[in-house]
């Protein structure tokens, strides 16, 4: 049999559609490890006279996803028994949940959560799949809210005293060095930060083959576990699930490079892009740019823009985007022949009509490149 | 100075990616005032050009493209030798036309000094 245990709400993009990504799955799983320990805590509370706890106190028991419902995603977790009816075993979980709960509500009011440091530690896994501007909310008792966020999560890890831990990343560099006696590379930040990860068998040739464009400036994007410590130094990679290798071109890391800009970055001149609106520019690119045509190459503006640029064979094209307003001109001018084409464009319309104007205006010029 | 005489213009690193560069480095920006800098190739070299600029601790330069005397007069844009701040300087007149005008001619000497080549790189220096 199975009793309804926990319907945590997950906020956040990847939830909208009101379903779970799978990759969320892992912070269950390490959940269901962590009520384990702090269950056992609990019986060995109630039961002062046992050094530990019964061989066997969790057998039969399991925590099961058993929906998703909307809101945004709303997954429905039961605890299943193995047996007809409820092991007395389940009021320990209830109390583990409750506890588990308390200590988020804690840290998100900036509190000393009131589980032990250990228990503490299982948020190095538990939350670890939350990105920024996601979280997993929990009713309290009370009916309030806590809130599970990669800050709060933060907090409690560094209530847990540990000299270090975990965090899922994507980032973006170059490979200069590799060593495939050691099964490592070392991946270098754009700051120059160089973090050490692992090799493994299949990731072998893309890392190869970045290393040798290395001084072309072959970039990859790595996702993986990286290790970061107290004073928020990252440390290097404990695992590596996938390594793309990033097109010359491709728009979000360009613009990531804009954003590092500050005022004054043309000789004096020159105005810092605003880091909200760049990130607003590569969403819009992502969503609306046509994938069959080629990427533009990015430049920052004096003003502040962001100029995408286009050679398609003796047309020259440019789109001037005045941000954060996103409104664009597009300009596309015959070398050879002079013939002037002009547009005015609102990029960030609902429905997207510039972004298609945009799209229709290139492939006119692509497919009649001559 | 003659129609073939280079003239040097100095590229922002941010002009450039995957090593093009964009039409925004041959044409003034508004505090500009419609005149773009550049040097007399027949009194410089680009090299000499671009280690002077970058001397400077708040100019960058990833190196050196020009343009033609000739390119710019068959885009209807006066040079002046106006040697300030250097006796070498010139400055490329863009103030007779409007900004779609100016975007065109960019666009026009940007491909031309492109076809001609890096004279000078930072990673020669």
């Amino acid at each position: 049999m199975n009793q309804e245990f926990l319907r945590p709400r997950l906020v956040g993009r990847r939830f909208d559609e009101h379903s779970l990504p799978l990759d969320i799955l892992k912070d269950f799983a390490a959940l269901e490890e962590m009520l384990v320990e702090v269950a056992k805590r609990q019986y060995l509370a109630a039961n002062p006279d046992r050094v530990r706890s019964p061989k066997g106190f969790t057998k039969g028991l399991e925590l099961h996803l058993t929906a998703v419902e909307p809101g945004s995603a709303i997954p429905v977790i039961a605890l299943v028994f193995s047996t007809l009816f409820p092991s007395a075993d389940a009021d320990y979980f209830e109390q583990a949940k409750e506890q588990i709960v308390e200590a988020i509500a804690a840290a998100e009011r900036g509190q000393p959560p009131a589980l032990p440091p250990e228990l503490l530690r299982y948020f190095d896994r538990f939350g670890r799949g939350l990105r920024e501007g996601e979280a997993m909310e929990f009713v309290r008792r009370t009916g309030q809210t806590a809130s599970l966020t990669p800050a709060t999560r933060e907090h409690l890890l560094r209530a847990s005293q540990a000299e270090q831990w975990t965090e899922e990343v994507t980032l973006k560099g170059r490979i200069p060095e590799v060593d495939q006696a050691d099964h490592s590379f070392e991946l270098e930040l754009r700051d120059g930060t160089k973090l050490k990860a692992p090799l493994l068998e299949l990731h072998l040739k893309t890392v190869l083959d970045a290393a040798v464009g290395y001084r072309d400036g072959t970039l990859v994007a790595i996702k993986g576990v990286i290790q970061r410590d107290r004073a928020d130094r990252r440390k290097g990679f404990e695992s590596v699930e996938h390594i793309t290798p990033l097109d010359p071109l491709d728009i979000e890391t360009r613009l990531e490079e804009l954003a590092q800009l500050r005022d004054g970055w043309l000789d004096g001149k020159g105005r810092a892009p605003e880091r909200a609106a760049l990130v607003r520019l590569a969403q819009a690119f992502d969503e609306h740019y046509a994938p069959d045509l080629q990427l533009p190459y990015l430049y920052p503006t004096a003003e502040g823009g962001v100029q995408a640029e286009w050679t398609l064979g003796a047309w020259e094209v440019s789109l001037e985007i005045t941000l954060p307003a996103m409104a664009a001109q597009y300009h596309a001018l015959h070398l050879k022949t002079g013939e002037s084409r002009e547009l005015d464009l609102t990029l960030d319309s609902d429905d997207g009509a510039g972004w298609t104007a945009l799209n229709a205006a290139l492939k006119a010029v692509q497919e009649g490149q001559a | 100075m003659t129609p073939d005489t280079l003239l040097l213009r100095q590229i922002h690193p941010s002009f450039v990616q995957d090593g093009r560069v964009t039409s925004q480095a041959f044409r003034p920006t508004p505090k500009d005032e419609f005149h773009l800098s550049v040097d007399n190739g027949d009194r410089l070299t680009a090299e000499a050009a671009w280690r002077r600029f970058t001397a400077d601790p708040a100019c960058t330069s990833a190196g050196v493209l020009a343009v033609s005397q000739s390119e710019c007069a068959a885009q209807a844009l006066p040079v002046i030798e106006d040697g300030r701040p250097h006796p070498e300087h010139c400055s490329i007149d863009f103030s007779a036309f409007e900004k779609k005008a100016i975007e065109k001619k960019a666009k026009l000497l940007r491909a031309s000094a492109a076809t001609r080549g890096w004279l000078f790189t930072e990673a020669a220096a």
